[in-house]
């Protein structure tokens, strides 16, 4: 086996200039590949996490924070823009409502326990529909003052999480959304009053709105079925004054849009450069077994069978697409993996790179498609060389 | 010859993406107050200097010894060029911040790359002086 595997390297160093012409192809196909699936599939999953982030019809935040909200949304880029605590309430009496929940935001605070800051959210347990199914997935009992839920990055010590001298109990860690949503930490909105005031003690740089603690960042709001969006938009800004709307539904929809044009076009790219590299493949394997031919005829004369030689031609065939695809593999890993978040932000898509173990499934998975590829381009070639008489190839070797 | 060329062709260009990737190609955030991402910048384009440097020496000498040496130096210079953003000088800690999401991957590329050329040649021109010395 040891000597088999020997034999058939160095049957491709032998041919060093044609061998690298195969693994630099099936290298660039390996590299199409990976890259193409990593980003279709992290773009996919980016929009599937963001579907279930969006439970609500609209969001309703304070005039001119509507970019800042829709970052929020995107990219889980959390601003500091707010309005009064009682605009949840006020909106709730409005007529054709049937959800309302509020949350509050605090930016760019330090974690004594974290290298990077952390992100307070504060929601209400009670009437939450946004967090809340989020974390039921991890946890499904009832939030306390003194304990929180944190977002996949925040790595916690014996399962506390110390913040402004204090510690508080993780309940729960949430699942990753390759946002900024997985630096953050959830607090209870009861729990707003003593954080700010540790924050303070601390001397933590708190603004007047955030010293004065009511105060709210967006109400999340579902509407009743039957009622007109518009309307109830109108009378909600008749109750609370002058405010901006997300239109989440919308906003949604636009993003699936774009992700569908987007992937699209990334599957034809993949779909017409596996065609093209598949061809070059072929030429490249047809012109090394013409050249080929004389040595293949006289291994038939010294006796070696059409199904020994075919197979050592695979053998060769399958060393070659291995080390081609695992540079190739290697290098979209290298580039794509750690540009993921790049990625996202220029295509101004939500973006969830794939983890561990999900990148050495696809891995494997390319490296078996790229040998099938290499071996499929070479078949046909080799089948037809090892069945020509080995006088005739010979002879026309000879002419 | 040849791999004195390609070899230094490698360091050469790994030193001036070493500059170029904070500077030009994927900078770092831009602020009036100097943040840590700024004195990694600096810091970078010390070691790309030094990388290019170290590859114009590696074309000038023939000695394998001395190449080998080079190529030593280039392997820890590339974990060098990783070493300044994730420990020594820091990148800002949002990660959506423009030094996390674009300077930082260039440079772990950059590293990588040059890791591996620098280690590969390292392992080539021993074996080489190896086989030379038999």
């Amino acid at each position: 086996m040891v000597s088999e595997l020997r034999s058939t390297i160095n049957s491709v160093k032998s041919r060093a200039f044609h061998s690298s012409c195969l693994i630099t192809a099936t290298a660039l196909l390996s590299f199409m590949l990976f890259s193409g699936i990593v980003i279709d599939r992290s773009l996919n999953n980016g929009m599937k996490n963001m579907d279930r982030r969006l439970g609500a019809d609209l969001m309703i935040v304070p005039k001119g924070a509507k970019e800042k909200a829709e970052n929020l949304i995107l990219e889980g880029q959390r601003g500091t823009f707010y309005f009064d605590g009682s605009v949840d309430d006020r909106i709730r009496e409005v007529e054709g409502i049937k959800e309302v929940t509020a949350q509050c935001f605090l930016k760019s605070l330090s974690a004594d326990c974290c290298s990077s800051e952390v992100e307070l959210v504060f929601y209400d347990p009670e009437t939450d529909f946004i967090v809340g199914p989020w974390i039921a997935e991890n946890y499904s009992n009832s939030i306390g003052p003194d304990s929180v839920i944190v977002g996949s990055d925040i790595v916690c010590e014996n399962g506390t999480i110390k913040l402004f001298g204090k510690e508080y109990k993780v309940l729960s860690s949430m699942a990753k959304t390759g946002t900024a949503l997985d630096t953050s930490v959830y607090f209870p909105s009861d729990a707003m009053p003593a954080v700010l005031a540790d924050a303070e003690a601390k001397s933590s740089f708190l603004t007047e709105e955030q010293k004065d603690g009511d105060i709210l960042s967006s109400v999340f709001v579902n509407i009743e079925d039957g009622y007109d969006t518009s309307k109830v938009i109108e009378k909600c800004r008749q109750k609370v004054g002058d405010v901006d709307v997300v239109y989440l539904k919308q906003l949604n929809e636009s993003l699936s849009d774009n992700l569908l044009k987007i992937t699209d076009v990334l599957e034809f790219v993949l779909i017409a450069g596996t065609v093209l590299i598949f061809v070059i493949l072929v030429l490249i394997n047809s012109v090394i077994i013409n050249d080929r031919k004389q040595e293949i005829a006289l291994s038939r004369i010294l006796g070696r069978s059409k199904k020994k030689i075919c197979n050592a031609l695979i053998k060769e065939t399958g060393c070659i697409s291995l080390f081609g695809s695992f540079i190739g593999c290697g290098l979209g890993a290298l580039i794509v993996i750690p540009f993921g978040r790049y990625i996202g932000m220029k295509l101004d898509m939500p973006y969830l790179g794939p983890g561990a173990a999900a990148s050495v499934i696809q891995l494997t998975v390319i490296m078996i498609i790229v040998f099938l590829i290499s071996l499929f381009s070479s078949l046909f070639v080799v089948i037809k060389t090892t069945n020509i008489e080995p006088y005739l190839a010979l002879k026309k070797e000879a002419e | 010859m040849k791999n004195r060329l390609i070899s230094s062709l490698i360091f050469i260009l790994a030193g001036l993406f070493t500059i170029l990737a904070p500077t030009v190609l994927f900078p770092v955030c831009e602020s009036e107050m100097k943040m840590s991402c700024y004195y990694t910048k600096q810091a970078e384009i010390g070691v790309g200097l030094l990388i290019i440097a170290l590859g114009i020496v590696s074309v000038l000498f023939s000695s394998s010894k001395v190449r080998l040496g080079i190529s030593i130096a280039q392997f820890f210079n590339a974990i060098l060029v990783l070493a300044f953003p994730l420990k020594l000088t820091g990148l800002c800690k949002m990660s959506e911040m423009a030094c996390r999401a674009g300077t930082l991957p260039a440079l772990i590329v950059i590293s990588v790359l040059l890791l591996i050329a620098a280690g590969v040649n390292a392992g080539y021109l021993a074996t080489a002086g190896k086989n030379d010395g038999k």
